[in-house]
């Protein structure tokens, strides 16, 4: 049986007059994610079909493809041509192909090409009556049937049972660039998920402080950006050598303060980078009161230093919520391999929880950072993350 | 580089490469196939593992080849779980291949007892003795520690068990032992012991296991019948003559009192450091060394942008961020534990190296201790 892809739009579908510039934005990715393996993508009366993968490699492609934003479904449809005898007979052969012989069933019928000559309740009628007369055991049931059968009159016709669920959201590329900061740990690549799905490209810094953190550490973070790939698309990866400044602030900060302060550093290198990229926002994995720097306070402290919009998707979200997002996007597994993280090699014993930017900006006046700030910004290192 | 990891594994001698190669580039027929060439083979075959026996006091049937020391491990654990007694003695600072095995064989109804040990790390006679009965299908107690070098006491250990659990296997896990100090496994009454290749600079992917004519231990491997059926699978003839060669190397150099010159060396030039378990005897290659309030990782980091390759507890765990088993075991400080890193010295190492490597960490620890956690 001939088949395609039916790529089903979500949101895109709610725009208006610059719904053609989502649109293009989305077939190129799709076009892109089947290229490998031979798929041609049209795009007709607002669906988008892809056609010509070999039928062995079509669910690894629809895996492929599920991961893309902007997609909210998939379906893997049968063509049948426009005749009322060839569709009849592959939607029973579909049934069969599938296995459903018996159970009760609905027939959904869309007929978008009006030059055909029945309309949608007469098609439904015949093919209902086709279904029944060809498999005794199967009964209508038009409210709450175990099996709907669609089928869709365009160009051609397609005959689909099932739909494999997408993950939604904006096409990559049509809601500006921001830079996510990437520690290693489960929230941030969630975070950095959570804003390119809405259409964001995204671009990441990652703060390393070798020799407190290790090649395998910066490893991992490499490898959650890879997987973010999957979905967002390349990433340009940023690795600020951090050792210096953070040493400097471990040694001249009153201890309480030292993660705010380690934060802020953070935050401003963030900014320095993204501005220099074009990334117009900071993306952190952080959500209220999940540790000491995620306190309100602390959190005003840390935000007080840039000039761009923070966001923070998980803010208010629960530590096993975060934990069922990474396990879904599959960042999870590599998020707790035990590698450490500069995050947390310098931590305090007793932190403080609500600090005052009064307090925050006398331990920064303990020495003068210009030079560390500027060296972390100009030898950040460089990787691009291309996707699979 | 100077390579100071040689408890996780060796450079293989040139020696052992090249007698390994000729195994696979030339005289590469299986040595259990019928025609002459593979006669030949057969040959070498029962010459290396008589080669290898001799260097723990075994003879050549009571050598079996496995894929390293956890198969060994591996093979012992389940091997006598599988009888009717159903207890199992391990002590607490057993490397995993042994542990982990044990706490697996409980799932098949194994009940197992872990001995603690003394603050050197050693298992105490009265500890075993109160632990052995007359269900005892096991008792499995490390020759040398693979994190701190410590020796345990295994003839006495050995002569306890099968005095007061008549029947029992004793076995002893020798990966670090083996080459390294005196491992005669007659004199010192053991019923299987385990070994591995790439520990002293043989190719990875070789071990031994002797089992004493006298033990029974069930197979784990059924197929093609090899080695007397115990170990079926195509012997590895390359790594068994690479295996062969490096204990060859041991035998005819006298790398150990080189090896211990040079741990003599790290014991008197490093500073601010706690050396563990130095009021025990140890094995002349492992050095376990505690820099209190540092983080055992960043010190192997800076060190290796150094140059200097140290271990850190043991390597096949050391991906995990808790604590050492051993190390707690023996009660030692959380702020020592968390900070100690083992030297590994191997045959290929020098006193230059050594007395380099010295410097290197003293000026690295002495830079790090500026950060350690307040």
């Amino acid at each position: 049986m001939n088949s395609i892809i039916l790529v089903k739009v979500g949101e895109v579908h709610l725009k208006g007059l610059n719904r053609p510039y989502f649109e293009k934005k989305l077939i190129n990715h799709i076009r892109t994610a089947v290229k490998p393996y031979g798929g041609v993508v049209k795009s007709a009366q607002s669906r988008i079909y892809v056609c010509g993968i070999d039928e062995a490699r079509t669910d690894e492609a629809m895996k492929k493809l599920s991961k893309i934003f902007g997609i909210h479904a998939l379906s893997k449809a049968v063509v049948a041509q426009k005749n009322m005898e060839s569709i009849a007979g592959t939607v029973i052969d579909t049934l069969r192909a599938e296995g459903i012989t018996s159970g009760s069933f609905k027939i959904k019928a869309r007929r978008s090409d009006k030059r055909f000559p029945l309309e949608s309740p007469e098609i439904c009628a015949q093919l209902g009556g086709a279904v029944l007369e060809a498999m005794p055991d199967m009964r209508v049931d038009v409210h709450t049937p175990e099996h709907i059968i669609e089928v869709e009159v365009r160009e051609e016709v397609y005959i689909y049972t099932s739909e494999m669920p997408a993950v939604g959201g904006m096409p990559v590329g049509t809601n500006g660039k921001a830079m996510l900061l990437l520690s290693g740990g489960i929230d941030s690549p969630v975070a950095g998920y959570m804003i390119a799905k809405r259409g964001v490209v995204l671009e990441a810094v990652h703060f390393h402080s070798f020799p407190h953190t290790s090649e395998r550490a910066k490893e991992k973070v490499i490898e959650l950006a890879r997987l973010l790939a999957d979905y967002c698309g390349p990433i340009r990866l940023h690795i600020v050598s951090f050792t210096q400044l953070q040493e400097a602030i471990y040694t001249n900060c009153p201890d309480k303060t030292i993660t705010v302060v380690m934060r802020r550093y953070m935050m401003r290198i963030a900014e320095e980078i993204a501005r220099a990229n074009g990334a117009e926002a900071l993306i952190t994995g952080e959500s209220i009161g999940q540790v000491a720097s995620q306190t309100m306070e602390s959190l005003c402290c840390t935000d007080s230093v840039v000039n761009m919009p923070v966001f923070r998707p998980l803010i208010g979200m629960d530590k096993l919520e975060i934990m069922d997002i990474a396990s879904r996007i599959g960042t999870y597994e590599t998020s707790i391999l035990p590698y450490e993280d500069c995050c947390t090699v310098f931590t305090p014993r007793h932190p403080v929880t609500h600090p005052t930017l009064e307090l925050i900006a006398q331990a920064e006046e303990c020495f003068d950072a210009s030079d560390m700030l500027r060296i972390a910004v100009d030898t950040a290192e460089t990787v691009e993350i291309t996707c699979d | 580089m100077i390579y100071l990891d040689n408890c996780a594994t060796t450079r293989v001698f040139d020696q052992a490469a090249e007698q390994a190669a000729r195994f696979m580039l030339k005289d590469y027929c299986n040595s259990s196939a019928p025609y002459a060439a593979a006669l030949d083979n057969e040959k070498s075959f029962n010459a290396f593992r008589r080669e290898i026996a001799g260097s723990i006091g075994a003879q050549a049937d009571e050598i079996y080849f496995t894929s390293g020391g956890t198969e060994s491990d591996n093979t012992v654990i389940f091997g006598a779980a599988d009888r009717q007694r159903k207890k199992i003695i391990i002590s607490a600072t057993e490397h995993p291949a042994v542990y982990e095995a044990a706490m697996h064989a409980k799932e098949y109804g194994a009940e197992v007892a872990v001995l603690p040990v003394d603050p050197e790390g050693r298992v105490r006679l009265k500890d075993l003795d109160e632990q052995l009965s007359p269900d005892c299908a096991l008792v499995s107690i490390m020759h040398v520690n693979n994190e701190t070098g410590v020796i345990n006491p295994i003839g006495e250990l050995a002569e306890l068990a099968h005095r007061k659990a008549p029947g029992c296997i004793f076995h002893s896990d020798g990966v670090q032992a083996h080459m390294r100090i005196e491992c005669d496994v007659k004199k010192l009454g053991i019923d299987a012991y385990s070994v591995s290749g790439h520990k002293i600079h043989a190719p990875k992917g070789i071990g031994a296991l002797y089992i004493s004519r006298n033990c029974r231990i069930k197979q784990l491997f059924y197929g093609g019948g090899q080695q007397n059926g115990f170990r079926s699978g195509t012997v590895n003839l390359p790594a068994v003559a690479g295996y062969a060669a490096a204990c060859r190397m041991f035998e005819q150099n006298d790398y150990v009192s080189n090896i211990s010159r040079i741990k003599e060396v790290f014991r008197q030039n490093l500073k601010s450091c706690v050396i563990n378990s130095s009021a025990a005897p140890t094995a002349p290659h492992i050095l376990s060394v505690g820099f209190e309030g540092l983080q055992a990782s960043t010190l192997q980091n800076a060190l290796e942008s150094m140059g200097v390759i140290v271990g850190k507890g043991s390597a096949c765990s050391s991906r995990s961020s808790r604590l050492s088993r051993t190390l707690e075991s023996m009660g030692l400080p959380r702020a020592i534990a968390e900070g100690t890193v083992r030297i590994g010295i191997g045959a290929l190492n020098t006193v230059q190296e050594a007395e380099q490597a010295c410097e290197i960490i003293n000026q690295t620890t002495q830079r790090l201790m500026r950060f350690r956690r307040k």
